[in-house]
């Protein structure tokens, strides 16, 4: 081993106060808590998991499949008592483990149901399972002191850091282009709509302050993982995560995004932080001999290669879009576009009409996709073409199921970017039941509009 | 330093971003002449012009149904021939009014699951495509139609306009239910003398037209003394709507119809371009007995082109959605939609023949008047609520990222 990595490997092991990863571990639970109770209590698992007939799957994860109604109510109910064992301690290899899989499971259920954020819950999950943040804090520390520790070692503060800022860094990333950089969209779309909101309202409706608040989004998020780790910056770097994201919050709907955020950057902060809030009570759980090792060596080892693993999958999966540059943005082709960090860049809005062609039939079928999907799934399928072919696929056994042989499939489907005029995404003239998805470049996507999106005149 | 290097940055995009808007494709945006109304001053000005539309429609069909229900009365006590045309003429006159609120289901009238403020209101006056001619025969045979408070908490497919076309341009002796049925079983309908189930079919009509002006009052009395006001108050005070957005959203939910009912009901599907095992269906018609179809979809199209320019009740224009879209500087797609309307509406206008004889005389006309419509909203469906980022109807709330 060089010297550098025998260095790097006596840092990641020196020992850290084991305090903010266990209130980590807290508010990961209360948040994952909330999550769950927001969907049963507005609703969603009926509307998500229930209502629709038809479910969008992942490439891969074909095989995962919805639970009967009682069942998804059951998932999300146990999702909620998994949440709340984690925020408490108790049995926690066992609840974050099973959270990890509850929680993965329902996310695959349909691709229409895909958020970013979802998908940072599930890696940091995942990242958990390897990291006894029960440590302190918990109920299972009290109940077997031998798990109690003061410290763990630092690579394992340093797994939870860089899972928040690598969400930062890729989002920031995302934002660098044209549409976002240079034409403000699309933010002054979504900021015109709102300017009623009290205050900030009247200033919502400029462009420039559109394009202000993009630039400020590229630069926060591609840097703010560094300003929060430089320990001089900090107080002021975490005061702009909040502020950012109360924004974030207050002018669009992105759910338990900017609480997730604003509650993981904490782990920037010193490893002792909660110490301080929690005054005396904090400070008497401090022990004073040595403690054994965290985990065996060989334990160690299994994380290390597992995390390890983990970090290169989440530094390619965002970068294999540049794969498809030929066929334009990343947010027209949308291959690459998910497990990526590509938060809020695109206002995209389809129309797609299915034409199956079915034989001795003198016209073609015209089959709108809402005969199929719920609003939603219908909103989100339009401007996604691998969701687009799923559905002609869906289409096209479903005439089959009816005894028609030879079922041709086509679509036409119009899609407006970013507020650009719409233009088509799929080639109307190939047969989509003879299409098969795959990672491959896809070359019945057609290119991307090169027109530049519409600068909104401005406003008195 | 860094905050230096920041700010660098930003001042250098910026001047980039001033240099290709001077030079690229952008719409301008120097010069007070070129300024946009201030954003939230229009959007509510839009708001309070649908509004008095919507109002203004409502007022009408309460008068149109008065008439209708003066024929009726007039058909039931002399049972006339001429004075059966009359009540079919008003019938006509409310039919094209009702249409045009058909595109204006926002609040009172529309549907209570999925409409802020729903009641259900429009589906007591007219309750297409529910419409089952078999219950409205058995309701022949029982009479249950004479005790007006009782009848009105019937079933809807046995009321409202779409039943009273029934009775009033179906003149057959045959009913519409299944032999098996137990008018058909029993013999009930067959006791009924000829001369007699006219009688019965002009005073069920004159009870569905009583009942018609009573819906329709209790619809403008909603609109008027409450809900225009939450539609005007929209994010300053409303109940319904908390932000303008939310309002204008309920506008453009409503006005979708033209999509699904119109466009993929009412044409594609006789037209045997959708959910028709034949090559045309012409049985899927809207308002077939009456030979009203053309002039159903050419109301719909006419509201929808009234809510979006923001006619006044005189026709002038006002403030509707394309001044919005001017607003924001978005000309091509105003002469986009203007161009697709005019086009939609030629292809409806160019020929008085009824939609069951274009079926069987030259269905690929049919055929034409829905790619007219379809050009029509795609464009609604893509850059128009794109660019006013509304959403689309039903659409289950959640989170975005």
């Amino acid at each position: 081993m060089t010297e550098w990595g025998s260095r790097l490997r006596a840092r990641a092991l020196e020992p850290v106060d084991v305090a903010s990863m266990a209130a980590f571990r807290i508010l990961f639970g209360l948040v994952g808590l909330l999550g769950s109770a927001r969907f049963l209590a507005y609703g969603w698992v009926d509307r998500f998991y229930v209502q629709p007939s038809f479910t969008f799957k992942y490439w891969g994860f074909s095989w995962v499949e919805l639970l009967p109604p009682e069942g998804m109510y059951a998932a999300f109910v146990a999702l909620a008592l998994l949440s709340t064992l984690i925020a408490l301690g108790l049995f926690y290899r066992v609840a974050i483990a099973l959270f990890f899989v509850l929680f993965t499971y329902v996310e695959l259920i349909d691709v229409t149901n895909y958020l970013n954020h979802y998908y940072l819950v599930s890696l940091a999950a995942l990242v958990m399972c390897f990291l006894p943040l029960h440590s302190a804090w918990s109920l299972d520390a009290r109940r077997s002191p031998g798990l109690r520790r003061q410290t763990l070692p630092a690579w394992m503060l340093w797994a939870l850091r860089l899972q928040v800022g690598l969400v930062y860094c890729f989002a920031g990333l995302a934002k660098a282009g044209e549409d976002w950089l240079i034409h403000a969209q699309p933010l002054h779309i979504w900021m015109t709509a709102r300017v009623d909101l009290p205050l900030l309202g009247p200033w919502l409706q400029h462009w420039w302050v559109a394009l202000a608040m993009s630039w400020a989004g590229f630069l926060f998020d591609t840097s703010i993982p560094l300003w929060l780790s430089w320990r001089r910056s900090r107080p002021w770097a975490y005061a702009v995560v909040v502020v950012f994201h109360l924004c974030t919050h207050l002018l669009f709907t992105i759910g338990l995004f900017p609480l997730i955020m604003v509650t993981s950057a904490l782990i920037f902060f010193s490893p002792s932080w909660p110490r301080g809030w929690l005054g005396r009570w904090g400070r008497s759980e401090l022990l004073r001999s040595p403690e054994p090792p965290a985990q065996s060596p060989w334990g160690r080892r299994l994380a290390w290669g597992a995390l390890s693993l983990l970090l290169v999958y989440q530094v390619v999966m965002p970068l294999r879009a540049h794969l498809y540059a030929d066929q334009g943005a990343v947010i027209w082709h949308e291959q690459g576009m998910r497990w990526s960090w590509r938060v809020m860049l695109r206002e995209k809005n389809g129309s797609v009409t299915y034409r199956v062609r079915l034989p001795g039939r003198q016209r073609e079928l015209h089959v709108a996709p809402g005969r199929y999907l719920t609003r939603h799934q219908e909103r989100e399928m339009s401007g996604q073409p691998d969701l687009i072919l799923q559905l002609a696929h869906h289409i096209a056994r479903d005439f089959q199921a009816q005894g028609h042989q030879s079922v041709e499939v086509r679509v036409d489907a119009l899609v407006s970017l970013n507020g650009r005029p719409a233009r088509r995404l799929i080639d109307p003239d190939v047969d989509l039941a003879q299409v098969r998805d795959g990672v491959a470049r896809a070359h019945w996507i057609l290119p991307q509009p090169q027109e530049p999106p519409l600068r909104f005149q401005a406003a008195r | 330093m860094r905050r230096v290097w920041s700010l660098v940055v930003l001042c250098a995009a910026l001047s980039l971003v001033s240099c290709e808007g001077a030079g690229g494709g952008a719409a301008p945006a120097s010069g007070d002449e070129a300024l946009a109304p201030e954003r939230l001053a229009l959007r509510r000005q839009v708001l309070a012009q649908l509004g008095q539309q919507v109002l203004g429609t409502y007022q009408q069909f309460v008068l149109d149904a008065q008439a209708l229900e003066r024929a009726t009365a007039a058909w039931a006590s002399s049972g006339q021939e001429q004075d059966r045309e009359q009540a079919r003429s008003m019938w006509r006159a409310a039919m094209q009014t009702w249409q045009r609120a058909e595109v204006m289901q926002v609040g009172p009238a529309g549907n209570s699951s999925s409409t802020v403020a729903g009641q259900d209101l429009r589906d007591e006056i007219y309750s297409w495509p529910l419409v089952n001619r078999c219950r409205v025969d058995q309701e022949l045979v029982e009479a249950a139609y004479q005790d007006l408070d009782a009848f009105a908490t019937e079933r809807i497919n046995v009321r409202g306009l779409d039943a009273m076309e029934y009775l009033l341009f179906y003149q057959g002796a045959q009913n519409a239910c299944e032999p098996n049925s137990a008018i058909n079983r029993d013999g009930s309908w067959a006791l009924i003398p000829a001369q007699e189930l006219d009688q019965r079919r002009a005073a069920y009509a004159h009870s569905l037209a009583q009942l018609l002006v009573r819906d329709g009052q209790r619809l403008h009395q909603r609109w008027q003394e409450g809900f225009l006001a939450e539609v005007t108050g929209a994010g300053d005070g409303s109940q319904a709507f908390s932000s303008t957005q939310e309002a204008l959203n309920a506008f453009s939910d409503a006005m979708f119809y033209l999509d699904k009912e119109a466009k993929d009901m009412k044409v594609a599907q006789p037209a045997g371009l959708a959910n028709c095992g034949a090559d045309t269906c012409p049985e899927a018609l809207e308002s077939a007995l009456a030979a009203h179809s053309r002039e159903n979809l050419l109301a719909n199209l006419l509201a929808f082109e009234q809510l979006y320019r923001g006619l006044g009740p005189d026709g002038q224009d006002g403030a509707g959605f394309e001044e919005l879209l001017e607003a924001l500087g978005a000309q091509q797609l105003v002469q986009d939609l203007d161009a697709a309307l005019l086009r939609a509406r030629a292809l409806l206008e160019q020929d008085p023949m009824p939609f069951a004889q274009l079926l069987e005389q030259d269905p690929g006309r049919l055929v034409e008047i829905y790619q007219g419509l379809k050009a029509l909203t795609d464009l609604l469906k893509t850059q128009f609520i794109g660019l006013l980022d509304l959403e689309l109807p039903q659409r289950a709330e959640g989170d975005n990222d």
